[in-house]
């Protein structure tokens, strides 16, 4: 238990510290959004003076930044500039968007992993063993831009994919046909966040599981005859679990900053997107919010693998 | 061969049992390595024999082959009835049960997996567990909170739940205390009326303790067999003369003031 709370208390103290971090990097940062009005002749210094005012960019950093706490209780997590209206609501919108492809991706990517993973390990020499670390290889050897152009090359020449954005369909359609639209846009970008993902996982996976396989309880587990099936799946993958819990951890807490070169190339509405114009428009409450949310799904994955560690180890518990 | 027991069928015999393994991986060169060659065995009901040798003599391999966890590459084993009438107890207690179960998940298994009900399972594991001292209050203890000696009788419950006929000890005692290892062998002695025993052992003297017959390993032949007494008196081989010449003794001068 206390582990635990020590756990929660440390993840609370990284996101504070994250925020804080956010903040006085973004002040350091020369100019704001307002800025960039002064070229503009049309609006005299005195307007822009008494906006600055208004958003409170004149107060101290202590109290801005205590502001924009206050403002993250009712949702709004500060307030952009550039579109107008409370910072949340737009970021919620484009995180959904973000968490759909890598979500997606992380799935797929830990559903093929894991068998082959195992199965590679169980059989070590064999043609599927050859066939992984040779598939890792050359996933590894390929940048991600690679995979994703020729994955468009592919839609564009075959038509069988959308060549990218998130929907085509009209706002007329119903609504599976509209799940339908967004299924078939989110297959190329999520196959290649997973192209991306799987050289890691799967050689994770085999390297744990044939460690494993090594140890003495095996052996052991042999000698008394256990059926092969239940020795992998009820005494080598929990005891190889812990590493790949870790990885689970770290693999979730990417998931929101993971595909911001995917979501480029696909223009793909997400979070990507808008944290690269927020930065260039110097939108700055936009930009806080989207690397505090990427630093608190990160703590957040960890704390998670954290949990499950805990659960699945009685070494952790007992300590 | 001597018969140490005569009369009674042979229960587990190997004849001309050799294995050896490939090293080295491309690009490094490969060669193979003999574990061991031509090795005659026979193991007869109620009977103790010890393999002692240094380490790489081929002790492990042979009791891999022995236990059927190696096939040899030639020669042949036999054992007389269900395979899992061999069992092994290995050296390192840690690792080799799963951390993940409770004391009495890991005794009970392997009878667990032959469709048997969970209550007669754990009624079994608790009856072999008490009677290798082991209380039942730990039941549901994980064996990491066990000391040593505790982990080994563990082991050794697991083993026996199957009623094996031949328990092979692949260093079982190495790494305790020399009374939790006195300690031990005296159960094992007490088990010896019911079930064979190999015992590996690069300790020559526990060799002789707990077993009648001692065969010495190198190089991953049998290079003397004799019962104790005989090995100890009378040793043939030089090796087993560097084995005997290695053994602790007390330095003279020693406790005379």
């Amino acid at each position: 238990m206390r582990f635990l709370l020590g756990r929660a208390l440390h993840s609370l103290l990284l996101l504070v510290g994250a925020s804080v971090l956010s903040f006085v990097l973004v002040d350091i940062a020369p100019g704001d959004y307002f800025e960039m009005m002064r070229l503009n002749t049309a609006i005299s210094p005195s307007t822009i003076a008494t906006l600055r005012r208004q958003h409170g960019l004149d107060r101290s950093l202590p109290w801005r930044y205590w502001r924009w706490v206050q403002s993250g209780f009712n949702g709004d997590w500060g307030f952009s500039f550039a579109y107008d209206s409370p910072a949340g609501p737009i970021l919620a919108s484009r995180a959904k968007n973000t968490l759909l492809v890598t979500g997606t991706a992380t799935c797929l990517a830990w559903l093929i992993a894991l068998p082959l993973g195992l199965w590679a390990a169980a059989r070590p020499g064999s043609w599927m063993d050859a066939l992984t670390s040779g598939t890792v290889s050359i996933l590894l050897a390929t940048p991600e831009l690679v995979l994703a152009l020729l994955l468009l090359l592919f839609a564009v020449r075959t038509g069988y994919f959308p060549a990218g954005g998130l929907t085509t369909a009209g706002p007329g359609e119903s609504g599976w046909m509209q799940g339908e639209d967004v299924a078939r846009h989110l297959v190329l970008p999520s196959l290649c966040l997973a192209a991306g993902l799987l050289p890691v996982l799967l050689s994770h996976v085999r390297t744990a599981v044939r460690a494993t396989l090594q140890a003495p309880f095996v052996s052991a587990a042999r000698a008394y005859g256990i059926p092969f099936r239940r020795l992998l799946l009820r005494h080598v993958l929990p005891a190889a679990a812990n590493p790949l819990i870790s990885l689970l951890g770290l693999s979730l807490g990417m998931l929101i900053s993971s595909s911001l070169l995917i979501e480029a190339i696909f223009s793909w509405p997400g979070l990507g997107e808008l944290m690269v114009e927020a930065i260039l428009q110097r939108d700055f409450f936009l930009v806080i919010d989207a690397s505090v949310l990427a630093a608190g799904f990160f703590i957040a994955g960890n704390f998670l693998a954290d949990l499950l560690l805990y659960a699945s180890d009685p070494r952790i518990r007992g300590s | 061969m001597p018969d140490n027991v005569p009369g009674l069928a042979p229960l587990l015999v190997a004849r001309n049992v050799s294995k050896s393994y490939n090293r080295g991986r491309w690009p490094a060169p490969r060669f193979r390595i003999t574990a061991i060659s031509d090795i005659d065995l026979t193991i007869f009901p109620q009977s103790a024999l010890a393999l002692v040798g240094k380490s790489g003599a081929g002790k492990s391999t042979l009791a891999r082959c022995l236990a059927g966890l190696e096939i040899p590459d030639s020669g042949e084993i036999r054992f007389h009835g269900n395979p899992r009438g061999v069992q092994l107890v290995f050296q390192h207690s840690a690792t080799a049960m799963n951390p993940a179960f409770p004391a009495i998940e890991i005794v009970a298994e392997p009878l667990r997996i032959q469709k048997i009900s969970k209550r007669v399972c754990h009624e079994r594991a608790l009856e072999v567990m008490e009677k290798l001292g082991l209380s039942r209050e730990w039941a549901r203890r994980s064996p990491l909170t066990f000391s040593g000696g505790q982990r080994q009788r563990l082991l050794l419950a697991r083993a026996l739940i199957l009623n094996p006929k031949v328990l092979i000890l692949d260093e079982a005692l190495a790494g305790l205390d020399i009374p939790a290892q006195l300690r031990i062998a005296n159960s094992l002695l007490e088990l010896q009326s019911s079930v064979s025993m190999i015992v590996i052992s690069h300790d020559l003297r526990m060799a002789a303790y707990l077993a009648g017959q001692i065969a010495v390993l190198d190089q991953g032949k049998i290079v003397e067999m004799a019962p104790a007494r005989e090995l100890f008196s009378h040793p043939q081989s030089l090796q087993t003369r560097e084995l005997i010449a290695a053994l602790p003794e007390v330095p003279e001068g020693c406790g005379n003031e």
